[in-house]
Order: structure tokens, then C-alpha cells, then sequence
């Protein structure tokens, strides 16, 4: 599921980013990644082996995308205090905790600036 | 799927007529390194929606297909011109598929999860306009869970929608594919950008192609919305200014560039409709070479050749078509036809 349906539904969509990024409105496709994508958990082996790889498929697909101006990202929120992560650490202090609201804001920042470098002048058809 | 690798293989045909009356014989892939700098190659992006709804008409209790082919209003889930076969299928050649049971306004129509209801009859037995009922939202998700693209018998397997779009298929608003399309991939796009031949797309309702019935398919094409955006109707404007050859992909990019069209070269960007057939001697403002499929005299894609090719012309294409066994239809070979000399 984590890597398959962002496979999918990004093959479905491209069509259209490619639409949006040529009529200058910017596309970009942010996929939700983990430090599971980085450091070995026990136990995690599923969750942390479809996180590498779907980050190494959004490094590929930047790579592939980037004549299109479609900008891919891979962003780690970090540890979040959801229902998920209270059940699987449940000793956890959600004090210490990021908020989802905070790291949505910070994804959405990332967005903008993906956006911005995707429709920078330099990037636009030539006239 | 088989329809899916044919659209990638690498044997598919491309016949190019030139403007000078000679054919050539290329494969497909060569299309990328036709074209010059400055060239802006114009492709329709929609995507197909799942046109092929099967059901019940309730007066009778009769089993239907119900074939999406037009928007009453572009966008607006809840009406449609619709094309109604009765019993059989897509293993049927269209030609032989029956008729509905007798078509009449406010008859009830049971397809799957969604009702519809005939709002009226448009000069023909198996042509309607429907009414969903129901939230647009629940429309748009019973049309994606129901429905299946339109079938062809000359299809050696079922299509999955993922069949029947092409690689850049944006917002899915055409009934069947605009499968001119099928010939370009991003490599091919790339090697046109690194040879300063443009590319933009506009996207354009594609309707059917035929309805087994001659004297519908007399009226075919179907009035079909189009979009043209800001960015594709300036790059039409740049390439007629610099001398430069616009070349569509298909027909339909044809139609709405034409019927957007003035006579300075520029086209009206926006949403609006194309009617009629263009043939010959029609007055072409735009498109000096369209890329199509293979296609037989009497459809109104042929029609539409005779706006760029003379009878002379025309005849040598299909003589080299069947002398090298060119495939028609809509996963076929290719013919790219050059504007002629009127």
C-alpha cells in the first residue's frame, strides 16, 4: 500500500500534472516518507522497506520528470502524535510529539517552494 | 494486455504523405526526429471516462447499453447525449448490434447503481439526451465503478480504462479515446523539446467514432466541447506569426483548433463547441499537417483528410496502405497527411 498505491495513483495523475505544469499553474507530488526509510526498526520490516522504496521512486520519478516541470518530493513529517504511533509506541510522551497540524504546515511550505522553483522564469517554455 | 503492448510496440507503422503528393514508409518511432525548430505540435489531452453503462430499460424491462457520447453541458455529470444499443455486446460488430426497445421521454433507465431518465429523443431511434439523478458527486462515483470504456470487436481482449488513455492523459472528459495520441511517449516529447519542436495540448470531448447505424454515422462527428488553454492558443499564435507548421494530433485537435480559429492566424482560448464536418474544401486557418489513424472512405475521419489531400492524393494513400498492409482502427498504424496546395 505504500508503495503501490502512490505508484498507481501518480501514473494515473501524471498526465494531468504535465497538463498543469505546461499552462505555468506548477505540479508537484509530495509522498509521505518515514525515518523507518532510513534506520532498521525490529518488527518494521514491510512498513520500512516499502518507505525506502517509495523514496527512492520519488527520487527517480524528480529525475524522470523534470523536462516535464513536475516536481517530486519525499518528506519525512517526523514522529507525529496520531492513533498510529500512540499504538505502535505506546510509552511515548506526546508531549514530545509533533503535531499533524504542524507538520502538514510544513509540508505545504516545502510544496510552495517546489512550486516556486518548478514555475521560476528559467524553467518556463521558451517564448 | 494486448492492447496495452500495442501500444508500445516498437513495429507500429507511421505513413507520411507529404504536401509534394509522395508517400514514405517510417516506423512510428520516427516521429521524433520529424518536425522542425519552431514547429509546434498541438495533442488532445483528455482522458477517457468510462463511456459503456449497462442496464435496464424500465417500460420494457429490456437489457440496454448505454453509450456516453456527448456532455449536454461540459463537466455537468448529470447530462449526456447517449447512444442506446439493446441486447448483446462489444463481441458484436456494432453494425449488427440490435436496437433498443422504443425510446420515449421520462422512460427510466437502471444502469448499475445510477438511474437515469430519458429527457428527450434527438431524431433517431437509439439517440437520446439523459437526465442522472442524483448528487454530482455520487454520479461521478457510480459512472468510475459501473461503467467500462466502449468496447471494440476488433479487439483481441477486453480494455481496462487504463487501455484506452494515453500516456498524457489529463482530465477525463472524452467518451472514446483520442487515440492519435497513442503514438507519443515522453521519449518522443523530449526529443522534440531537444530539437526546439514545441509541443501543447488543448483537450477536446471526443465522441464516438461510429454507432453501426449509417445514417447516424452520417451525423457523426457529434457537437464536441473543447478547452483550449491560454498557453497552447499562444504557441498557435507565436508559430503562425513565425512561418512555422502547427501539426495536430488527430482529428479532434483539428476541429477545435479550426472552429477556434480567425483568419490571422490566432485561435480564442477558452471552453466552446465544434460542430460539423470539416472536409473538402473547407477553410483551414491553423493545422498544416494532422496525424491520424487509418481510416476508411465514408468515416469522418477520411472526410476530414479530403480538407488536405486531393483525390489523387487520397488514392495514393490508400493504395500504399494496402499495398503494405497498414492496421486501421483505433490501436492501428499511423498516417501523417501534409497540407496540399488547394
Amino acid at each position: 500500500m505504500n508503495l503501490v498505491g502512490p505508484f498507481r495513483l501518480t501514473k494515473a495523475l501524471y498526465g494531468a500534472l504535465a497538463a498543469s505544469a505546461r499552462e505555468s499553474r506548477g505540479a508537484a507530488v509530495v509522498n509521505v516518507s518515514s525515518d523507518a526509510a532510513i534506520n532498521a526498526y525490529p518488527g518494521w520490516g514491510a512498513y520500512g522497506a516499502s518507505k525506502k522504496a517509495l523514496r527512492h521512486m520519488t527520487a527517480i520519478w524528480a529525475e524522470e520528470a523534470k523536462a516535464e516541470r513536475v516536481a517530486f518530493l519525499s518528506v519525512d513529517p517526523g514522529d507525529m502524535d496520531t492513533p498510529l504511533h500512540a499504538l505502535s509506541v505506546p510509552d511515548a510522551d506526546p508531549a514530545e510529539l509533533k503535531q499533524p497540524e504542524d507538520a502538514a504546515d510544513e509540508i505545504v511550505a516545502s510544496l510552495i517552494g517546489a512550486l516556486r522553483i518548478a514555475t521560476a522564469p528559467e524553467f518556463a517554455p521558451r517564448p | 494486455m494486448t492492447a496495452a503492448l500495442s501500444k508500445r510496440t516498437p513495429l507500429t507503422k507511421l505513413l507520411v504523405a507529404d504536401a509534394e503528393g509522395q508517400v514514405r514508409h517510417l516506423p512510428r518511432s520516427a516521429l521524433a526526429s520529424l518536425f522542425e525548430p519552431g514547429d509546434l505540435v498541438v495533442a488532445n489531452d483528455a482522458a477517457t471516462l468510462p463511456a459503456s453503462h449497462r442496464g435496464i430499460h424500465e417500460p420494457s424491462g429490456a437489457d440496454i447499453e448505454v453509450r456516453l457520447a456527448g456532455w449536454a453541458a461540459l463537466r455537468d455529470p448529470a447530462r449526456f447525449i447517449a447512444l442506446v444499443f439493446g441486447a448483446g455486446d462489444h463481441r458484436m460488430r456494432t453494425e449488427d448490434r440490435s436496437p433498443p426497445p422504443p425510446l420515449s421521454p421520462a422512460d427510466g433507465l437502471v444502469l448499475g447503481p445510477l438511474v437515469a431518465a430519458v429527457e428527450q429523443t434527438l431524431g433517431h431511434p437509439r439517440l437520446v439526451r439523459i437526465r442522472f439523478a442524483g448528487a454530482p458527486a455520487n454520479l461521478l462515483r457510480g459512472l468510475a465503478q459501473h461503467g467500462r470504456p466502449i468496447q471494440y470487436a476488433h479487439a483481441p481482449a477486453p480494455l481496462a480504462l487504463w487501455d484506452t488513455w494515453t500516456r498524457f492523459a489529463a482530465a477525463p472528459i472524452a467518451f472514446e479515446p483520442p487515440s492519435a495520441g497513442f503514438s507519443l511517449d515522453w521519449r518522443t516529447l523530449a526529443a522534440w523539446r531537444g530539437r526546439g519542436v514545441r509541443f501543447a495540448t488543448l483537450s477536446n470531448a471526443a465522441g464516438l467514432s461510429s454507432t453501426g447505424d449509417a445514417e447516424l454515422d452520417r451525423r457523426l462527428p457529434l457537437d464536441e466541447f473543447y478547452d483550449i488553454p491560454k498557453s497552447c492558443a499562444s504557441a498557435v499564435f507565436e508559430a503562425k506569426g513565425q512561418a512555422r507548421r502547427v501539426i495536430a494530433i488527430g482529428t479532434t485537435v483539428v476541429r477545435a483548433l479550426e472552429a477556434a480559429a480567425s483568419a490571422d492566424g490566432a485561435v480564442r482560448p477558452g471552453v466552446a463547441i465544434a460542430r460539423g464536418r470539416i472536409g473538402r474544401g473547407a477553410r483551414l486557418h491553423i493545422v498544416d499537417a494532422v496525424l491520424t489513424g487509418i481510416h476508411q472512405p465514408g468515416e469522418s475521419h477520411f472526410e476530414l483528410m479530403k480538407a488536405y489531400a486531393n483525390n489523387g492524393r487520397l488514392a495514393r494513400i490508400r493504395a500504399a496502405v494496402e499495398e503494405r498492409g497498414y492496421a486501421g482502427h483505433e490501436f492501428g498504424d499511423s498516417l501523417l497527411v501534409e497540407r496540399g496546395a488547394a
